[in-house]
């Protein structure tokens, strides 16, 4: 299992470095990608995000449901813009913690959100908690800049446990991991 | 002890008698009871495929280890029967009726243990199972999508996409009931097949890769150029497709359609063209919902499922069914739905009907003739994915 699991980071991290390479051929955050690299994450979106302001879709999203900072068992909750699933924080978990009893999956993808308080972008880093059947509660779709599965990296369908001891989805979370 | 003894000697009887269980039904009747001579417990069967019959795949997100396939009688509105599957399944259909195929995943003990992989074979009018086959390379873990196990046109091969985390198509022989081994697409996705040896699949760079694999699966694969933009407008997983001719309808997240002729080794693009007009552009129409698109092969009618963006609202459940004219590119009709929903399908025969799986959960029928509903039927928690024969 632990060498299924290097080659799993291995894979996710050579996509995580040629996302990186390419974003800072065009965009300012060059050292974002390469900063993330060993965490496993995705980080391409936001950036070329970013570039197209007037099409934001982290802004976008969070004006349509006038998103919020104090309520994370709503899903107008500022970070799950493109959480897609059960929310962990109905389970016995918060946005960036897994319930009792379930996996932290050590995978994820990483989207943007904007908090409406301070109005900066966030990246938000979409893990799943595995290892137990769903968690019925606050079922939230959201899918601000969500792409098809056909680029997993930016896919909110797929269950994220790769890298977990099951590939068992319980709930979604969604964790503060960088700012742009 | 006398209690204990008394149990076993009850057990004992239990056992003695349980494998004549019917006709001994009448002797364990009070003596009082008048016997009206037995009504037999029987079982049903389905009745040959037709074309408004549909098959409604449920991956139950609350239960998301156990799965359901609803057969329903898209002319009655009514449940013909149920079939059981697992984690997140999938579903296919043998060209010629002659097996339905249920692509699904395990644990031994219930949602641990050790995982199985497999692609079920159950004949369609009894829905007994014909044989497991399966998957070592395990399956593509994600809520359904149609294109992600599929069976060629001939029906010798299933093809069942993986991402684990190398992207590959699980290749299963039919006839020998045997997997035979995978077919490597490296950063691509969905599986359209187009020939009893070759399929096609979308890649993340916008080019459409092509896989012909011989009998020991060994494959070579071609890449098309570019032929959409998967940074500012990729196409949506599911497609309007016509499996006999070979043609591919993409739909993107802006409305644009993506004809793609995969009937030859290379395919052949058509160009692209647009569903909305300035006017629906200002009114913020989009495509959206899941399975949201359905082509008529004899007519060439595309419909699709519409809704008021705003944009990045591509997963939101339709207002509306835009019909269009594939061949002239026109908007043909416009069809109000009673409920807005999130997947639709066609049946194939002449007079078809309209499927659509709304949110309530329930599967609303129209008559394409002239929109009107023809009935609806109401079932299960998370129904998704909507399969008819001569899909």
């Amino acid at each position: 299992m632990a060498k299924g699991l290097q080659f799993m980071d291995r894979f996710f991290e050579r996509m995580s470095r040629r996302t990186a390479q390419q974003v800072s051929r065009r965009h300012f955050v060059s050292g974002l990608g390469a900063a993330m690299v060993g965490a496993t994450f995705l980080p391409v979106l936001p950036v070329s995000r970013k570039a197209q302001a007037a099409e934001d879709p982290a802004a976008a999203w969070a004006k349509q449901v006038e998103a919020q900072t104090k309520d994370p068992r709503a899903c107008n909750y500022w970070r799950y813009c493109s959480s897609d699933g059960y929310l962990c924080s109905c389970c016995g978990g918060g946005p960036a913690t897994c319930p009792p009893g379930s996996v932290p999956s050590p995978t994820s993808w990483v989207g943007s959100c904007l908090n409406p308080d301070d109005g900066k972008t966030y990246l938000i880093a979409y893990r799943d908690c595995c290892g137990k059947d769903s968690c019925p509660k606050c079922a939230c779709l959201g899918s601000a800049g969500e792409k098809p599965a056909y680029i997993p990296q930016l896919n909110n369908d797929i269950i994220w446990c790769f890298g977990a001891s099951s590939m068992i989805y319980h709930c979604s979370s969604a964790a503060i991991v960088g700012q742009i | 002890m006398k209690r204990t003894l008394t149990s076993v000697a009850f057990a004992a009887a239990c056992l003695a008698a349980a494998p004549v269980v019917l006709a001994d039904e009448l002797k364990d009747l009070p003596a009082s009871a008048k016997p009206l001579g037995g009504e037999q417990h029987n079982l049903a069967t389905l009745s040959k495929p037709y074309p408004k019959r549909v098959y409604v795949l449920e991956p139950i997100f609350p239960v998301f280890v156990a799965g359901k396939i609803w057969v329903i009688n898209g002319e009655k509105q009514d449940i013909e029967a149920v079939m059981s599957a697992g984690y997140a399944p999938n579903f296919a259909i043998a060209p010629d009726h002659s097996q339905l195929y249920v692509f699904d995943t395990y644990w031994s003990k219930g949602f641990r243990g050790t995982r199985s992989d497999m692609a079920t074979f159950y004949d369609p009018l009894n829905l007994t199972i014909g044989a497991d086959v399966d998957l070592p390379k395990g399956r593509f873990l994600v809520v359904p999508k149609k294109q992600n196990a599929e069976v060629t046109p001939d029906g010798r091969y299933l093809l069942s996409y993986n991402l684990a985390p190398a992207t590959t198509v699980s290749v299963v022989d039919t006839k020998e009931r045997k997997y035979k081994g995978d077919v490597e697409i490296p950063g691509c996705g969905l599986i359209f097949p187009s020939a009893g040896n070759r399929f096609s699949s979308v890649c993340s760079d916008g080019t459409l890769a092509t896989a012909t694999f011989d009998a020991n699966i060994k494959a070579t694969i071609t890449r098309s150029s570019k032929f959409f933009d998967p940074d500012g407008d990729p196409v949506l997983e599911h497609v309007g497709i016509d499996k006999k001719k070979g043609m591919v309808y993409f739909v993107s997240y802006e409305g644009n359609i993506f004809p793609v002729d995969i009937s030859k080794e290379k395919p052949a693009f058509q160009p692209k063209w647009s569903l909305l007009t300035d006017e629906d552009k200002a009114e913020s129409w989009y495509p959206g919902g899941w399975q949201l698109i359905a082509l008529h092969r004899a007519t060439q009618k595309l419909y699709v499922l519409m809704h008021k963006g705003p944009k990045w609202t591509h997963k939101q459940a339709g207002e509306e069914v835009w019909v269009f004219d594939a061949k002239t590119k026109k908007r043909i009709d416009r069809i109000k739905l009673k409920e807005h929903a999130i997947s639709i399908t066609v049946s194939q025969d002449a007079e078809p009907y309209l499927f659509t799986q709304t949110e309530k959960p329930s599967l609303i029928t129209y008559n394409l003739k002239d929109g009107s509903e023809v009935g609806e039927v109401e079932f299960g928690i998370s129904p998704y994915l909507l399969y008819v024969d001569g899909d």
